[in-house]
């Protein structure tokens, strides 16, 4: 079992001078703790681990791949002068009697006055060291090659367990790999190499039936065409079930990169929808401002005169009272009476004493003074300009609420627009638009590809048909034709031996996964609580997993947090027992979803896991908590706390 | 009848002193589409209902806007401020209703402008205005 002893680090982004060493106590069991606060390197430990072995940091933060992978402050030190540094990370493992030397470095080159290192030169290297003492070095591409053998790259997830990440496991792509790996270990690819075999000399021997006669040769030629069509449509599948997976890996990768960043172009988008919002909002805003204006300008004078008009009605009023105002007549109206002799009002000729009383009345209103028509004529106005300022002020309350209504729908727009404009602050935007534009380019390839996919699916089910229905009219053909009963029995004999190969490596297959199977689900039964919960643990043909719930239904998407975890853990520790490599186990936040009964439940399976392989626990201080401690610190080998320097910021180490 | 600017002086003047005011007038913003004859309306409605009639010692030179300018609407303010000055027999005077109305012009851009908008220190012009018509309708006493 891989077991690592020691990690020495330096200058690795915060870890200048660094090593950590994993005593086993011999008293207690593998286990390893490792407590660090928020920003103290817990996570970088693991990108270490993970450089070292990959030359990969999967777990880096956001904005963290922005800087350089050397320590920043042997960056400052040395910039003015100009200098060679070297980043490198030293893993001593233990397998069994075996010793393993994992050495990574990177070499760069610092220009007087440049703060941006080049890369001058990179070299990985494996020390293995047997147990008879002899030593072996493998350098570059073999050390590449090799680290596979200890711990598979496409497989890390399940050594390097980040418990903050615990969704994204069981995705399809991973399911592959572990469909694949599988297919590695259980040496079936030996078998492969028989059926390809067997298929060959299956097809000679065909071809040699078929030459006994034309119509055989037909045939034979037509089933070699379709046989041919399958394979050239399998391997379009193949391609295509390849590039799906590089393809929902590469967007996995971008999206895990981007959790937390902003998508700039979305960003902006929405700052310009709500921007537009508000100049709309604003220019209402500014009209009900101006309609407000023009009401109270146009008030302000009716309510200064006011007084003066009530004054003026008021003389009118006793003028008209005192008979001082004439009422209203016209004038030419009067004057066509007289000069006809004819009132139409009372439709009667006039004697001379009427028109002689119409021409004194005529008289008597002409004495009504040019000074009294014109107070007369100021009455109508004032009492219309006093009845407009009626409801003044709900006129003024409604303008009002709408302005506050406008107002307040602005405020929230330029907060919502503040906010959105300092969610792109502090990011290299180019780059992230970047990303976001890589994702969802691998998105569609993703959606290409698995198109030809299903495409050549189906068309290969097509050809299929076509193939068998060609190979019966051969058998019907062949049985005719006695010469070839010799080759027939050949023919017969490879088939059945390809047949035989095939159910084998299915069985095989079925094993491993059986295996899988009933070890993670006893695994996952010992750990959770409510065990009566579930019923059972399911692992398909294609390694996709699922939880049963107790009433017969898949709900592995829909448990919670906690649950998953514990899963994806029974899951891990599953496949470590049933891949061979069984390796140790490095999880950062392993508690970090759980809580109450669960959290003891994980300690306590975590005890017991250490009894017999190695785990290194990354915790937060709030993790590690009482009931945690309670549990590991009587059986942990090691404890450890990790601390950041805050001017030098650098990692430390100090044993607890 | 009521528009009808016969007899009245071709011209409505406005102090000397008065210049300088009529000027801040014309920079703030809440004013931006006036003419001279709305700057004046509005300084003798500020000088009548602030009760503030001041004599002119001396008019600006050229008149302030032309008197055939001013609305039927503007005729019935002046008269009506005239009349209550008065009585309604000024306006068998026409030369002076326009010393009536000139004067409290007088005094009430000198109110409008050194007593209120000079000293704004909180809000705005237009916060100002309101607050004013506000309380100037209170005193009236609508709704009536």
């Amino acid at each position: 079992m891989l077991s690592i002893d020691k990690i020495e680090i330096k200058n690795y982004r915060q870890y200048r001078d660094f090593e950590i060493t994993f005593d086993n106590n011999p008293s207690k069991n593998n286990l390893h703790i490792i407590i660090g606060a928020n920003d103290t390197g817990k996570t970088n430990l693991l990108n270490a681990i993970n450089w070292c072995l990959y030359e990969e940091e999967p777990h880096l933060g956001k904005n963290k791949e922005e800087m350089p992978i050397l320590n920043t402050n042997t960056i400052n030190e040395k910039m003015n002068k100009g200098a060679e540094l070297e980043v490198q990370v030293k893993i001593y493992a233990r397998d069994e009697d075996h010793k393993l030397k994992f050495i990574r470095n990177h070499k760069y080159a610092l220009h007087k006055g440049n703060k941006n290192p080049v890369l001058q030169d990179r070299d990985y290297k494996i020390l293995h060291t047997y147990p008879s003492g002899n030593t072996e070095i493998y350098p570059k591409e073999d050390a590449e090659e090799m680290v596979n053998q200890f711990i598979p790259k496409h497989l890390r997830k399940f050594f390097f367990f980040d418990g903050e990440e615990i969704k994204t496991y069981f995705k399809s792509e991973l399911a592959s790999q572990i469909k694949k790996h599988v297919f590695d270990l259980s040496n079936i690819d030996l078998l492969e190499r028989v059926e390809e075999r067997l298929t060959k000399c299956h097809k000679d021997i065909r071809r040699d039936i078929s030459k006994l006669n034309p119509k055989l040769e037909r045939i034979e030629k037509e089933l070699a065409g379709f046989e041919k069509k399958i394979e050239n449509l399998e391997n379009m599948r193949d391609k295509a079930e390849e590039q799906m997976e590089k393809a929902e890996e590469k967007y996995e990768e971008l999206k895990n990169k981007l959790r937390g960043m902003p998508d700039p172009d979305d960003i902006q988008e929405q700052i310009d929808s709500l921007v537009e919002k508000r100049d709309k909002r604003r220019e209402k805003l500014s009209k009900y401002i101006k309609e407000k204006n023009e009401l109270l300008l146009g008030h302000v004078i009716s309510f200064s005169v006011y007084p003066a008009w009530e004054n003026v009605l008021d003389i009118i009023r006793k003028k008209r009272e005192n008979k001082e105002l004439p009422p209203p007549y016209d004038p030419e109206e009067v004057q066509k009476i007289i000069d006809e002799g004819y009132c139409r009002l009372c439709q009667r000729e006039l004697d001379s004493d009427s028109i002689g009383d119409v021409k004194n009345l005529m008289n008597t209103l002409k004495i009504d003074s040019k000074l009294n028509k014109e107070l007369q004529s100021m009455e109508l106005p004032i009492k219309t300009k006093m009845n407009t300022i009626k409801g003044f002020k709900k006129k003024i309350k409604k303008i009002n609420s709408s302005i506050n209504d406008y107002e307040e729908d602005i405020e929230e727009l330029n907060e919502e627009i503040f906010k959105l404009e300092e969610k792109l602050k502090g990011h290299d935007n180019e780059k992230i638009a970047e990303l976001h534009k890589d994702k969802e380019e691998w998105k569609e390839i993703f959606k290409d590809k698995s198109q030809t996919y299903h495409d050549a699916k189906a068309e290969i089910k097509v050809a299929k048909r076509e193939k068998k229905k060609r190979e019966e009219k051969l058998d019907k053909e062949r049985e005719k034709e006695d010469k070839a009963d010799y080759l027939n029995l050949q023919e017969d004999f490879t088939k059945e031996a390809i047949d035989y190969v095939v159910k084998m490596k299915k069985s095989i297959m079925d094993d491993t996964r059986y295996q899988l199977e009933s070890l993670t689900k006893k695994y996952f039964f010992d750990l959770i609580w409510k065990k009566e919960t579930y019923k059972n643990v399911k692992i398909d043909e294609n390694y996709n997993v699922d939880l049963i719930h107790k009433d017969g239904y898949s709900c592995y998407g829909t448990a919670g947090a906690a649950v998953r975890q514990f899963f994806a853990l029974s899951f891990t520790l599953a496949l470590h027992k049933i891949s061979g490599f069984d390796a140790q186990l490095i999880i950062d936040t392993p508690v970090g979803r759980t809580s109450g009964r669960h959290r003891k439940n994980l300690a306590d399976t975590m005890k017991q896991v250490s009894e017999n392989k190695q785990i290194i626990l990354l915790f937060t201080p709030d993790e590690y908590d009482k009931k945690i401690s309670k549990r590991l610190d009587p059986v942990a080998s090691n404890r450890f706390k990790l601390k950041m320097i805050e001017e030098e910021n650098e990692t430390n180490l100090e044993e607890l | 009848m009521m528009g009808n600017s016969l007899g009245y002086p071709k011209t409505v003047d406005r102090a000397k002193e008065d210049i300088k005011r009529y000027d801040f007038l014309e920079k703030e913003n809440l004013f931006r589409n006036f003419q001279n004859k709305d700057y004046f309306m509005l300084a003798l409605a500020f000088g009548y209902a602030n009760n503030l009639r001041l004599a002119i010692k001396k008019k600006a030179s050229g008149g302030f806007f032309r008197t055939e300018t001013l609305t039927p609407n503007d005729w019935m303010i002046i008269k009506s401020i005239a009349i209550t000055e008065e009585s309604e027999e000024i306006l068998k005077e026409p030369e002076e209703v326009f010393k009536v109305i000139e004067e409290y012009a007088h005094g009430g851009v000198k109110i409008l402008v050194d007593e209120q908008l000079k000293n704004i220190t909180f809000g705005s012009t237009e916060k100002w205005l309101e607050k004013y018509v506000i309380d100037l309708y209170d005193d009236i006493g609508e709704d009536r």
